[in-house]
């Protein structure tokens, strides 16, 4: 062969590996007997897009659907194999059950083509980075969904939503979480329960797994590190470069309260709103923070709670007002959190802070309620923050802060710019580490608890994958939906 | 005299409960167990060996719903026994917090 000729084989080859790059499918296996499931023969009537004239077929509409979806954003290379069954799972009452489950069905390590040795890559991601299918025959993503849910007995009136098109209503819209479980499946999960890692290797998502506070990675820690590190709320963080690059895209500027001084307490608070008042989001106000004082007696138990007329509006007036959440106990009139609002109002404050009293939670908690006639804006804060602040207020140091919207800082990120994981300081309710966190605004797909108003895209989720290695499609993006 | 005294026994009780429920909507919301509370849902099995012998995949991830009071379902996605049972435990308030449009 001439060099001309070999040349030309060189570039023929090239062209070819580019277009059959990406031709890999998202293959649902159909995995439910005859007349259940996906193959259910009842008829229905087609909603918000579904064509599908039976139950069974609207089911695995949306299943396909789902899978376009990715497969329009991701580079599968090889096909990957959903194993999809739609039954009934045991355990369902009229409020609460099982939805669903899904999990990657094998993990490797150390194969063709992987980045990184000595960490665990889900069956799919193994596949792709090997270009080659590591396990033929065998299945790579299980999902398996509760038939119950179209039942008068489980979850009462709420049901699967088989339309296209996000009218869900009260209904649970099966679209968007069979987007959430594909993401696990794809990779965005722990081989072990966290902190454990599976035979002492993380998993390609744990290496990504960034503790802000130390700035180690899990991968880098020891699994009495991590368990710490998974109670460090605000500042545990996804590390990918890639995530990092596209989050303005996805989230908008947080709303906070800002100290500015003293240095030592001097930065964002994550704050719960109220649901009356100003929007804390629409009405910048500054300035000192101080203590409101009050009468213990029968309408609040202690001298900062806020639940009579303040005895030092003197202070208060024209300044943002801290007080204590709680009240009386029973059977005395509650004090409410608007009751608070209205007494700082009164003595003239700017704005009022309530800094919670339970101190086992490390979400600041929103506050119910309601009071027309409160115009100052309120927030409130965790019980750790509060003493963080009353340690200098009670040393007599200046506090100067700000309820704003700082268009410096995203909802859901760290200081450093990171997006956080889902890290609750106490063992809360909702999967730890392998979602984002909750304060992340507008909602993502991958926070734990998944949001009834979320649109049918992946958002950070697709740069999350590219980040542990899956690659986009040439000309995608166009199912990247943002807000 | 003694049914008499059940009686007041019984009024004094259902009044405690009916005030307690009634007070301070700041701090007694999420402290308060609901009344007729009842057992939970176990998905422990879903976690577990099943009765053909076949162990669940590494890395599984349950959705798990609830019924709020007002009729919305609030979804919560966990990878352990332990945590589905906190979410179904836990005060409505609070979970739903985590699920809210924001």
């Amino acid at each position: 062969m001439t060099p001309r000729r070999a040349t030309l084989l060189v570039l023929f080859l090239l062209c070819a590996a580019q277009l059959f790059a990406g031709t890999g499918k998202i293959i649902i296996v159909n995995n439910d007997r005859s007349g259940t499931g996906f193959n259910d023969p009842t008829p229905a009537t087609p909603v918000g897009g579904n064509s599908g004239t039976t139950l069974g077929q609207q089911r695995l509409n949306v299943f396909l659907a789902a899978a376009e979806t990715w497969q329009n954003n991701l580079d599968t290379n090889v096909d990957v194999r959903v194993s999809a069954t739609f039954a009934p799972i045991a355990g369902c009452t009229d409020t609460e059950g099982v939805l669903g489950q899904a999990a990657p069905i094998e993990w490797r390590h150390d194969t063709d083509g992987v980045p990184k040795p000595n960490v665990w890559y889900p069956i799919a991601l193994a596949n792709k980075l090997a270009k080659r299918d590591l396990s033929p025959g065998v299945d790579d993503i299980t999902v398996r969904f509760n038939a119950s849910v179209d039942s008068a007995t489980c979850l009462g009136a709420t049901s699967w939503y088989y339309g296209l098109d996000s009218n869900h209503g009260n209904d649970i819209d099966l679209f968007v979480v069979v987007l959430h479980e594909l993401g696990h499946g794809f990779g965005i999960a722990g081989k072990a329960t966290a902190p454990d890692f599976s035979e002492n290797r993380p998993t390609i998502s744990d290496v990504h797994t960034l503790d802000t506070a130390t700035g180690l990675r899990w991968d880098q820690m020891t699994v009495e590190q991590r368990r710490a590190s998974m109670l460090n709320t605000g500042r545990l963080a996804w590390d990918g470069d890639l995530v990092r690059k596209e989050t303005g895209r996805f989230l908008q500027p947080v709303t906070t309260l800002t100290i500015s001084a003293p240095v030592a307490v001097a930065r964002n608070y994550d704050i719960g709103l109220a649901a009356f008042g100003p929007v804390a989001s629409k009405s910048t106000i500054s300035g000192r923070v101080v203590i409101a004082n009050d009468a213990a007696n029968a309408e609040g138990p202690t001298a900062t709670d806020g639940c009579s007329a303040l005895t030092n509006a003197s202070a208060v007036a024209g300044r943002i007002a801290l007080v204590d959440r709680g009240g009386p106990p029973a059977p005395a009139d509650p004090c409410t959190f608007a009751k608070k609002a209205r007494n700082a109002q009164a003595a003239g404050a700017i704005g009022l802070i309530i800094v919670d009293n339970q101190r086992e939670s490390c979400a600041p908690p929103a506050m119910g309620g309601s009071g027309s006639d409160v115009t100052i804006p309120l927030v409130s804060i965790t019980a750790a923050d509060g003493d963080a602040l009353k340690a200098q207020l009670n040393a007599n140091v200046v506090v100067e802060g700000a309820l704003r919207v700082d268009p410096s800082q995203l909802a859901g990120t760290t200081q450093q710019g990171f997006v956080r994981l889902y890290a609750p300081c106490t063992f809360e309710a909702g999967s730890s580490v392998h979602h984002w966190d909750t304060p992340a605004s507008p909602n993502l797909l991958m926070e734990p608890f998944v949001g009834s108003d979320l649109l049918h895209g992946l958002d950070l989720t697709i740069y999350q994958l590219l980040d542990l290695g899956w690659a986009q499609p040439p000309r995608s993006g166009r199912r990247i939906l943002k807000k | 005299m003694r049914q008499r005294f059940f009686i007041i026994l019984l009024f004094a009780v259902s009044t405690a409960v009916t005030a307690s429920a009634a007070s301070d909507e700041a701090c007694t919301r999420e402290t308060l167990r609901p009344l007729g509370a009842r057992a939970h849902i176990d998905v422990a099995p879903l976690f577990e060996k099943n009765e053909a012998g076949e162990v669940p995949p590494e890395g599984m991830e349950v959705l798990v719903a609830r019924i709020a009071p007002d009729g919305s379902p609030v979804l919560a996605c966990v990878d352990s026994a332990e945590a589905a049972k906190k979410f179904f435990e836990a005060p409505m308030e609070k979970v739903a917090r985590g699920a809210k449009e924001k």
